[in-house]
């Protein structure tokens, strides 16, 4: 037997018994009931670096048809955006390719007045949509000029990990996401959830909080200088950001 | 990640908190209300300029048959049960296809710059914010874009909205209104409020061990809901307003 770092749902839920001394006959700490807990510290990790964490970038294609004026790609489900990066217009038959300028609508609608207008798009937009009833929220890409013939895009866009719902998931054959990685972060908040409900370990509470803090803050270091893939020249100043 | 029900909602709430679903304190309706304000804070007052997600664009002729000094904001069906909470970016075209955009203005202002003109004449000139109580009934206050000189008939109107969510009414009822990313920031929020509603009988714990709980729970939720502000706000980051930061959105 190894005791390797844990790096699949199965393990992490083994790891967090043993961090918090649960018993595996626990009916308030089953399976289920961890998984929820340990997807949900997965769920807090993922947003927790600004910049998105280096692993969750990814690049899709799509075709875009004459006279095609929008993209829309569901927020959530499997391999979908929470942020788009950049869009690149290609030719049909890879002759060429350039980066469109990302404007806001505002922008887009002064230099673009004419919805009729077609041509090779130049600027793209971001924005909301409505989703389908019971669905999930849309992000929305409107071209301008829209489309005179087809091309492909290239969209560059963060994609979070899926939920782990399997205890092999996420599949190292078919994942190529870092989870070894942060998996200790992704363990020290969902040692604090499993603290909080039982309410009884303050102090063990606060360290699992300070143990997540402080590992974020050290990936977001080693991250950025290590994995440079898709992040931006300019660090964004987190906080500051907000005011 | 899937979008969870308002049924799969409560089962995470009850997880944190170990309660029994038999709980008389804690009965399916006391947690769904719960967990229907902490859905509602997480979208506006976590985020009082909307989420981007819940940044729409709406383009809607006038069909009064007259013209419109004030000019009705509403979704149409089946999203009418969410509200629009603001519009911005509001730009008006006479044959819906050749846009202008129209500057917003303070009301008195607006006035002025139409020389006092109440009939429409063109596009207006103008545009402003209120929330009119005299509209359907039913419908206790509804938000209009006040046009001066007044929209004409069958003109367009194109504008930016941030759209509230519709309630959590049945245990079918998905949260749709945020990437399910969010949905355990919801619980959180949800969870931070119903541990002060607790009453344990038979636990051996003091005042201060119990304020240390809260205060580090509530530390935490502060921290999750701020990286989420600052993950999906950020407009260097991915959809937001755009590039120009004095041309923000509503």
């Amino acid at each position: 037997m190894t005791f390797e770092t844990p790096v699949n749902l199965g393990q992490l839920r083994t790891a967090l018994r043993e961090r918090c001394q649960l018993d595996a006959n626990d009916p308030r700490a089953s399976n289920a009931v961890l998984n929820r807990l340990i997807n949900a510290a997965m769920h807090r990790y993922q947003i927790a670096n600004a910049n998105g964490w280096p692993w969750d970038f990814q690049e899709v294609s799509a075709a875009l048809s004459a006279n095609q004026e929008t993209l829309v790609f569901a927020v959530g489900g499997t391999n979908t955006p929470t942020k788009v990066r950049y869009v690149i217009l290609q030719h049909t038959s890879g002759l060429w390719e350039y980066p469109l300028q990302r404007v806001s609508r505002y922008e887009q609608l002064e230099a673009y007045p004419n919805d009729a207008e077609t041509g090779a798009p130049r600027v793209f937009s971001l924005m909301g949509d409505i989703a389908t009833t019971g669905g999930f929220p849309e992000l929305l890409i409107r071209f301008r000029p829209k489309c005179d013939i087809a091309y492909n895009v290239v969209i560059g866009m963060e994609s979070p990990l899926d939920d782990l719902v399997n205890d092999a998931d996420p599949d190292p054959a078919t994942s190529d996401r870092a989870i070894d990685v942060w998996s200790s972060s992704v363990l020290s908040y969902a040692a604090y959830l499993v603290y909080r409900a039982r309410e009884d370990l303050a102090e063990a509470m606060l360290g699992a909080v300070e143990d997540f803090d402080a590992s974020v803050l050290q990936q977001r270091r080693t991250g950025r200088a290590r994995l440079g893939a898709g992040i931006p020249l300019r660090p964004l100043a987190d906080d500051r950001e907000l005011n | 990640m899937t979008a969870p029900t308002l049924l799969e909602m409560r089962t995470r709430v009850r997880d944190r908190l170990r309660l029994s679903a038999n709980d008389p304190m804690f009965t399916d309706q006391v947690v769904n209300r719960r967990i229907n304000l902490a859905y509602g804070d997480v979208l506006s007052a976590v985020q009082p300029n909307g989420w981007w997600w819940q940044l729409i664009e709406q383009t809607q002729q006038n069909t009064t048959g007259a013209d419109a000094a004030q000019f009705p904001v509403v979704l149409t069906t089946p999203d009418n049960t969410r509200a629009i909470r603001k519009v911005g970016s509001v730009f008006a075209s006479l044959d819906g296809n050749y846009w202008l955009p129209i500057e917003p203005r303070e009301r008195t202002d607006q006035v002025r710059l139409a020389g006092g003109r109440r009939t429409s004449d063109g596009l207006p000139l103008s545009w402003s914010p209120l929330w009119s109580p005299t509209t359907v009934a039913g419908v206790k206050r509804q938000l209009v874009i006040v046009f001066d000189t007044p929209l004409p008939a069958t003109a367009w109107v194109r504008y930016q909205a941030v759209v509230d969510p519709a309630d959590l009414t049945a245990d079918g009822s998905v949260l749709s209104a945020l990437p399910p990313i969010l949905a355990d920031l919801v619980v959180e929020a949800a969870t931070n409020q119903l541990i002060r509603q607790r009453r344990e009988v038979g636990v051996v714990t003091t005042r201060r061990r119990y304020a240390t709980v809260l205060s580090i729970a509530s530390r935490a939720l502060d921290a999750w809901m701020k990286a989420a502000r600052i993950y999906f706000n950020a407009p260097s980051a991915g959809p937001g307003y755009g590039i120009l930061r004095d041309r923000q959105g509503p």
